[in-house]
């Protein structure tokens, strides 16, 4: 059991179930969610809502529900704490824009986190999530703003490059991904996720040495990643050396049994061995991975449009 | 004075930018090329609007020079206003221009609308010595027999070589081994106008041409020639969930089993393997175990054009396959033993075709030096992307990648007025002047078509021109395979009718051969099994090889056509 965890029930039982210090079950709300209980920190920043309907209790309130999965009632619950506010506050805005991105509300998001960055020119996390948003709405160059400004105001964000990578590399610009990568493994070498961008960015850029330190340092992050072992694999295949993509494919799968790209590049580097019986049985389990999968068209989604009817 | 920039800009866009060796210039308004694609569109976004059209080269009068065929849409329900000149047939004069000669060859669509046209192949499929012309469309087929006089006449349902589906690309092939052409035909979706839905972007709430997936795939057909004008349609097994785009044939063994290739928009692409048989020709699917039905991720990518040739120049025949933006075109190295590797970032293309909608697409050399280049034709499907995602235009600009020792170098400076934004679609190379480098014909959707002329390229390096005469096989030596030796380098060709995207390059085969006077050895394994070497060939000149005669007549380039 968690100190904190401890601490909350301590606190609970101290004060009883039925309490409604406001100040008591802040405290215990707010250890709930440091206790990553976000479902008992609603139940708790409920009673505090009801006992104290301000700014902030609501702000609580919306901030557990973003944390357990609710954005809907998370966003009614931080618009209240919104109109219920004395001054406007940065922490607001960039819960709010995030519970709105995350009900699918992008073009609201848009506006309180572009109201938000206005007010709190300086509040890098409103113009990460400002940046991340446009990044989402395939709006590149807006993104890239965002996140350039995140930047000039934190260049210690460690976020911030990091979304700048993929919206370059959403753009086309695959050098710039590759600097705005480069800038977030700086910031955070223990990010395996901005390695394994860095290390992707740089294999479609064809410069596979660079690519396999990047991979190789992903792994030193996360030992085991199967995207950074997948990634050392393919240049392996690509460099003619079959035995070693095999090995970075199968710790891959040992990893992630179900692993579509390594099933896949496992299947072309044993057909390349000659052990085609082992080939044809990994293909197998690669076509069962694919049949499960919903991506037909990766991209596609994107850009290209679903069925349902105008509105 | 604008005048004078203008007659300056036409200037410098004739001219190879400095470090470039040619350019490709437009010649389309001085080649008297006047067709615009109608799309039929009313704005209901009718999905069938975005795909075509296609532009097929042919040399049907016999006269040596290489003739055009762009294939047109219609207008469709909801469309008031729009008018179609239908498809359109341009004779080569030779002079380097161009006459509208639909008419006269009997080519003229009729006005009922009926008849939506996707692309276009041709070949001597009744085996008389002239190149027919088979017609793809949202609909039926339209086959047009060449009576040789420079007319044809409309076989009545397509002599059974048709299909009521959506057919897209089709490809000229003899996998039967009869010794005349058969025809696959690759289809798209299953979708009838009556069937029509609205779709919304995801993104924006913005009515968009609808996602392939809101559409079951149609199964791809084989018309198998009967060899007395008439074709045995059926469908092909095992392409029942494919979304054909586009068609290319190889022989990836040279067992003489000729392979066909199948670009499908976002569901894996197929490779089939054919054997003749006793019960006729078999069809077996390996895109999956050959390693072309997926990208290196192990996803479908939304394939639309496809063409083979020896990238690397090591004998074996790579695969290029052109997709949707943020999808790059992707390039398949050949490893032999029927295997091929996603090879795109190796090759050079991973970080220069992310932003770009490709379609139309050649393998070929265009500066002669002895190395396959790669054009491609982009235009995106959705005509209000730039709403849906800020950096992505409707029009895009053509791209040229030069092949450097086996890697593929984005060129701008040789794009020209390739580089103007187009919607792009089919994309066929031939050299319409016959001086010795390859030119552009475009066919674009809802615009003009595009003659555009390579300028550049003849001088940059030699080149020597092969026309293929068969004679146990099919009549053009389609299929065959043609070994090159000169300047201490080896090159491989195949004769293909179909590929690109809904489109047909040059009959000729060209072969640079950078400063060699000479092609030193030539070895052709026609589609009969027949092999025949050659001596050495003169650079600069077409040569007629006619199967089991060798060289027949030639040409220099610069002379006139060669026949």
């Amino acid at each position: 059991m968690t100190r904190s965890l401890t601490a909350v029930l301590l606190l609970s039982a101290a004060l009883g179930f039925g309490a409604q210090d406001p100040e008591a079950l802040l405290r215990t709300g707010q250890r709930w969610l440091d206790a990553g209980n976000a479902r008992a920190a609603v139940q708790t920043f409920r009673r505090l809502a009801d006992a104290v309907p301000d700014s902030r209790s609501h702000y609580y309130l919306g901030v557990a529900l973003l944390q357990d999965g609710q954005p809907e009632e998370a966003a009614w619950a931080l618009r209240r704490a919104e109109a219920l506010a004395e001054t406007p506050n940065p922490a607001l805005a960039l819960s709010l824009g995030t519970a709105l991105l995350r009900t699918g509300a992008s073009p609201e998001a848009i506006e309180v986190l572009t109201e938000g960055a206005k007010r709190f020119p300086r509040a890098a996390p409103i113009l990460v999530q400002l940046g991340y948003t446009h990044y989402t709405r395939l709006e590149g160059e807006l993104a890239r703003a965002a996140l350039l400004r995140a930047r000039e105001v934190a260049p210690e964000n460690r976020l911030a490059p990091f979304y700048l990578g993929l919206t370059e590399a959403a753009l086309g610009e695959l050098e710039s991904a590759t600097a705005a990568f480069r800038a977030a493994v700086q910031l955070d070498p223990g990010n395996p996720e901005a390695w394994v961008a860095l290390g992707r960015t740089l294999s479609q850029l064809g410069r596979p040495d660079e690519a396999r330190g990047a991979y190789d340092a992903a792994l030193a992050a996360a030992p085991g990643s199967p995207a950074a072992l997948v990634g050392l694999g393919r240049l392996e295949l690509e460099a003619g050396r079959a035995e070693g993509a095999v090995v970075s494919f199968e710790a891959a799968l040992a990893a992630d049994p179900g692993h579509r790209q390594a099933l896949y590049n496992l299947a072309a580097a044993l057909s390349l061995l000659g052990r085609t019986e082992e080939a044809s049985a990994v293909r197998r389990r690669f076509a069962e991975a694919a049949a499960a999968g919903d991506d037909p068209g990766r991209s596609l989604s994107r850009t290209r449009s679903k069925g349902r009817p105008r509105r | 004075m604008n005048a004078i920039r203008l007659g300056l800009a036409a200037l410098l866009a004739a001219a190879p930018a400095a470090g470039e060796n040619f350019v490709f210039v437009d010649r389309t308004d001085a080649a008297g090329i006047r067709f615009h694609h109608e799309d039929g569109g009313s704005g209901r976004r009718y999905v069938i609007e975005i795909v075509g059209a296609g532009v097929a080269v042919l040399d049907y009068d016999g006269d040596g020079w290489p003739d055009l065929f762009f294939v047109n849409g219609h207008p469709l329900p909801g469309d008031p206003g729009g008018a179609t000149v239908g498809n359109r047939l341009f004779r080569n004069r030779g002079d380097g221009t161009f006459r509208d000669r639909t008419e006269e060859a009997g080519l003229l669509d009729p006005p009922d609308g009926l008849h939506y046209g996707m692309g276009a192949v041709a070949g001597d499929l009744d085996g008389d010595g002239d190149p027919d012309l088979l017609v793809t469309h949202f609909g039926e087929e339209r086959l047009f027999w060449n009576r040789g006089d420079g007319t044809f006449r409309e076989a009545a349902g397509a002599g059974g070589a048709t299909d009521p589906r959506w057919t897209t690309s089709a490809a000229l092939f003899d996998p039967d081994r009869d010794g005349d052409l058969d025809v696959y035909a690759a289809n798209y979706l299953d979708y009838a106008i009556e069937r029509h839905r609205d779709c919304v972007s995801p993104v924006r709430e913005l009515l968009a041409y609808c996602h392939p997936q809101e559409y079951p795939g149609a199964a791809d057909s084989f018309f198998e020639n009967l060899g007395d004008g008439t074709f045995r349609a059926s469908p092909v097994p095992g392409s029942e969930d494919g979304k054909g785009l586009g068609v290319v044939v190889t022989d990836l063994e040279g067992d003489g089993a000729p392979d066909v290739h199948v670009a499908n928009d976002t569901t894996p692409n197929f490779l089939f393997r054919t054997a003749a048989g006793p019960d006729g020709v078999r069809f077996f699917e390996e895109g999956l175990a050959s390693g072309v039905a997926y990208n290196e991720e192990g996803l479908p990518e939304a394939g639309m054009g496809n063409d083979f040739g020896d990238v690397d120049r090591d004998g074996r025949m790579d695969l290029v396959v052109t997709n949707f933006d943020f999808e790059t075109n992707t390039l398949y190295r050949n490893l032999g033993g029927g295997l091929f590797l996603d090879a795109t970032a190796s090759f050079g293309l991973g970080s220069e075709s992310l932003t770009e909608l490709a379609f139309g697409c050649d393998l070929a050399d265009f500066d002669n030096d002895g190395w396959l280049d790669l054009v491609v034709a982009n235009g995106h499907i959705l005509d209000n992307i730039a709403k849906i995602q800020s950096n992505l235009t409707f029009a895009q600009p053509g791209q040229v990648f030069r092949n450097d020792h086996g890697r593929l170098v984005r060129r701008p400076g040789s794009e020209g007025d390739f580089a103007r934004p187009r919607v792009g679609r089919g994309l066929a190379s031939f050299d319409y002047d016959l001086d010795g480098d390859l030119d552009l014909a475009l066919a674009n959707n809802r615009g003009p078509a595009e003659l555009l002329e390579n300028r550049g390229g003849a001088e940059a390096g030699n080149t020597v021109g092969l026309l293929l005469i068969g004679a146990e096989g099919n009549r053009e030596g389609i299929g065959a395979r043609v070994r090159l030796e000169g300047g201490g380098v080896v090159q491989q060709e195949e004769r293909r009718a179909g590929a690109s995207y809904l489109s047909q390059h040059d009959p000729l085969l060209w072969f640079g051969l950078g400063a060699a006077d000479r092609a030193d050895a030539v070895r052709i394994r026609w589609p009969s099994g027949q092999e025949e070497s050659l001596g050495s060939l003169p650079a600069g000149a077409v040569h007629v090889l006619k199967e089991g005669a060798g060289r027949v007549a030639g040409v220099a380039i610069g002379d006139g056509a060669a026949r």
